[in-house]
């Protein structure tokens, strides 16, 4: 699971720290908060901690049988389709600029997300996608409606089945070879979504879970490498969710830890627009707006050339 | 501690970290090797102006356990040569910097000589924000009051002292001792632990250090303290020795050190009272026994950044401001608006926005940025975004695998939440030579697009995207990862942005009380005006519905 997509404001206020998807599982119908069970219970198809031979390239598997196995390691799509909505509460940093905060993220099927940050000096930068729009606000860039590669970006994310809609969102996707990642022998699955932008994900083939992705992360300010790490699988009531993501861009890393995972207890007002995002989002048009102020000639600037005294 | 010292490092640390934005880096084809004088670390005249000696200073005590000199060095190396935006290190040959360098480190007895080792290194790049940051920058420049040096308002030296001794003409050859306390008004009684300032700004204008601003809280027990009047001392720092310290560097260091080590010496608790000798207009001598203020503003953190206050104002031009800027206009109806902010932390944000409401009737909105050392990057667009009806760019940072743009955020909504147009209306902005990183960038993308004309004069030239990174030893090291270039192209690192209108700042207009640079700009906006007037039948220019 990646939570990328959700962090592009802050994204585009630190050093570009966004991160590439955000896929998450889900399951189960009590709604109190799931203990972490401390340790990663995949079943693996070989040794834990030995890495899985890497395969020549011929024998490289399905993407299908790679997808089949990864669903059935984070706990099958019984227990995905068990759960309806989720509330993550997890502790976000950047450790080289000694900054953190908390995060919460909601989601609820079919595809409602609202993310919430809370970054000392930032202040509250949310993102969210109520099924039809998305959006973004923060203190510092303002209120915005997200549109082009970054709405497709959040339609994934937002969709609570993600990792059961592969195909849904990425029409194209090849095995395409091996990696190691992380002491991890995986196996590489480009995946292209519609709009042609491509995702390789690393499937660990040990254990079948996805443990990284690379993406170009689409931002506000353009797209953005990207390479984010999923480690330490947690079983949160049945399903595993990664419970540290890494999301290296630029320079710069992330990494938001989750301490606590709450099934089934959202409701559809969560995901309500912001007052400031519903009044940008009733324009239809400019007509709506009221009248420019009359519009004066901008200053000719841009020469540079000093014309004072 | 030497809470002064420290003072002085964060605002150093603001101009150098000015540019909290995005990162960037381009590679072979990346810009000539940046030569900017100004924020850069470059060998300081005295230990008080660098960055790594200032702290130096500030903690030498007895040298900790482990240094972590060489493994603190290795790792400020290695992260520079890892994402500075070019490659080829400005031409640097970077192992030989550390070659050279590295066994300074090594060798290190003291903190300040770690982190002297690593100024010296990243000062081979000659870019601007490149430093460290102390690890305990914040606490130090907050820190408790037994760590400051200036003296409080104690109670041991209430009335103990001779009475004032001058009146209004100020002239005294007596130096006045800080009696008269109790006459100071119960905000200014602050606790000694509590920061403060003398509420004056100033400027190395034609080799003098001049008042540039007196602020509304800036108390003198003496007589008031007018703009225009040279600094001879403050308290027992002599700016004549300022400057003979900084002779050997570059006019524009010069400048930019002499007004942040003099703002530095205003600095103190809240209450104390600072001895100041000026000379006025007729060259007589002026003294005056100023008394700190708590700082306004909010305070804010934001990473490893000392915690700093951000503080807006915003205002109409007055009758006498539009007349004196624009005598034959004799428009009464004429509405400009006056945002001025200290820097660019979310604080600004909110009341920025409400400014603009305010003001979205107005004929023209006029930004003072002048001294503004930058920020957090992001906010260029949030704050460009109104005054721009579409998400164009104000130009573009390059980090090694990415261009990224600074696309504006069109604001289409009022901090209530109504849906309103951007400003759409003139817009000016003024800077100077300590205007510098996102106030760069901000300036500068407005010019280049077309929106704003900018008066006053050429900008710092800082204004590299910059990450902090923590080092082994605890500091923080503050290291440009991207280039920034407007959208014609214009690189601002090393150049600034250069006016539209030059205004120079004089004695005379300091000492007339005249603000040159904004009744330049009042004096356009009010052409402005006019023709927008005339263009629509003279009628008067309708408020918006809001």
């Amino acid at each position: 699971m990646l939570r990328t997509r959700q962090l592009t404001s802050v994204v585009t206020l630190f050093a570009c720290v966004t991160a590439a998807s955000a896929w998450s599982p889900a399951r189960a119908q009590d709604s109190t908060p799931a203990k972490p069970v401390p340790k990663q219970p995949a079943p693996p198809a070989t040794a834990p901690d030995a890495p899985a031979a890497a395969p020549a390239a011929e024998d490289l598997p399905a993407v299908a049988d790679i997808l089949a196995k990864y669903i059935k390691a984070i706990g099958g799509e019984e227990a995905l389709r068990s759960r309806s909505s989720r509330t993550i509460e997890a502790e976000f940093s950047i450790p080289s600029m000694s900054m953190s905060g908390n995060m919460t993220i909601r989601n609820k099927a079919p595809d409602l997300l609202v993310m919430s940050m809370n970054v000392p000096g930032l202040g509250d930068v949310r993102t969210g996608y109520d099924g039809k729009i998305a959006w973004a606000e923060d203190p510092a860039m303002g209120p915005m409606v997200i549109e082009g590669a970054q709405l497709e970006q959040m339609k994934r994310d937002a969709d609570f089945y993600k990792e059961l809609n592969f195909q849904k969102h990425y029409p194209t996707m090849k095995t395409t070879g091996t990696e190691e990642l992380e002491g991890k022998n995986c196996y590489a699955v480009t995946m292209s979504d519609a709009g042609g932008s491509e995702t390789v994900a690393l499937f660990d083939m040990a254990s079948g879970l996805l443990v990284g992705m690379k993406a170009d992360a689409a931002t506000p300010m353009g797209d953005m490498p990207t390479v984010t790490y999923l480690r330490d699988y947690t079983d949160y009531d049945g399903v595993l969710l990664p419970q540290v993501t890494e999301t290296a861009m630029a320079s710069m890393k992330q990494v938001i830890k989750v301490k606590s995972v709450s099934w089934d207890a959202l409701e559809t007002d969560a995901f309500k627009l912001p007052p400031q995002i519903k009044a940008l989002t009733e324009k239809t048009g400019d007509e709506q707006i009221p009248p420019l102020a009359p519009a004066t000639p901008a200053a000719p600037g841009g020469t540079g050339s000093p014309k004072g005294k | 501690m030497n809470r002064r010292r420290i003072a002085s490092l964060r605002t150093l640390a603001l101009l150098l970290v000015g540019c909290q934005t995005p990162p960037t880096a381009p590679t072979a084809a990346s810009p000539p090797p940046s030569r900017a004088p100004v924020p850069s670390p470059e060998p300081a005249p005295s230990p008080e102006l660098s960055p790594g000696s200032a702290i130096a200073t500030a903690e030498s005590r007895p040298a900790a356990p482990d240094l972590k000199g060489a493994e603190t060095f290795d790792a400020a190396w290695t992260i520079v040569r890892d994402t500075y935006f070019d490659a080829s290190m400005n031409g640097v040959d970077w192992n030989a910097v550390r070659t050279e360098l590295r066994p300074q480190a090594e060798a290190a007895e003291t903190t300040e000589e770690v982190r002297d080792a690593v100024n010296a290194m990243v000062a081979r790049l000659g870019a601007s924000h490149f430093g460290v940051l102390p690890s305990q920058a914040a606490s130090l420049v907050r820190g408790s009051g037994a760590d400051h040096e200036h003296a409080p308002l104690a109670e041991d030296t209430r009335g103990t002292a001779a009475p004032p001794t001058s009146d209004e003409t100020g002239a005294a050859d007596s130096r006045p001792s800080p009696a008269g306390a109790s006459e100071i008004p119960s905000a200014f009684s602050e606790s000694p632990s509590t920061p403060g300032s003398i509420d004056l700004d100033v400027r190395l204008i034609n080799g003098r250090v001049l008042v540039t601003r007196v602020g509304p809280s800036a108390v003198s027990e003496i007589a008031p303290i007018r703009t225009g009047w040279a600094i001879a001392s403050v308290g027992d720092h002599s700016t004549a020795a300022l400057q003979a310290s900084l002779a050997e560097q570059s006019p524009a260091y010069a400048r930019f050190a002499t007004a942040s080590t003099v703002r530095r010496w205003l600095e103190g608790p809240a209450g104390s009272v600072e001895h100041i000798v000026f000379e006025d207009g007729d060259g007589r001598e002026r003294v005056a026994n100023a008394i700190r203020t708590a700082e306004e503003g909010t305070k804010v953190a934001f990473g490893a950044l000392p915690e700093m206050n951000a503080v807006l104002e915003a205002r109409e031009a007055t009758t006498e401001e539009l007349r004196a800027a624009a005598p034959a206009s004799g428009d009464d109806r004429l509405r400009i608006g006056l945002i001025r902010f200290n820097i660019w932390m979310v604080p600004v944000a909110t009341p920025f926005h409400e400014a603009i409401d305010d003001y979205r009737g107005a004929d023209a909105i006029i930004i003072d940025l002048r001294g503004n050392p930058g920020g957090i990057g992001a906010m260029a667009m949030g704050l460009a975004g109104h005054f721009c009806d579409r998400p164009v760019s104000l130009g573009a940072f390059r980090t090694r695998d990415a261009t990224l743009e600074f696309r504006v955020n069109p604001r289409r909504v009022t901090a209530k939440g109504v849906l309103a147009a951007p400003f759409a209306r003139p817009v000016a902005i003024l800077v100077d030579d300590l205007t510098a990183s996102t106030s760069e960038i901000f300036a500068g993308g407005l010019q280049a697009i077309g929106r704003a004309r900018i008066f006053g004069t050429t900008t710092a030239g800082a204004a590299l995207p910059a990450h902090m990174s923590t080092l082994p030893n605890g500091d923080a090291l503050l290291h440009a990862v991207a280039d920034f270039t407007l959208p014609n192209g214009v690189r601002i690192e090393g150049r600034g942005v250069v006016p539209d209108e030059v205004v120079e700042v004089t004695r005379q207009d300091l000492l007339g009380g005249r603000d040159a640079p904004l009744l330049a700009a009042l004096r356009w906006a009010a052409e402005e005006a006019a023709l927008a007037r005339n263009a629509a039948g003279t009628a008067p220019a309708a408020a918006s519905s809001l």
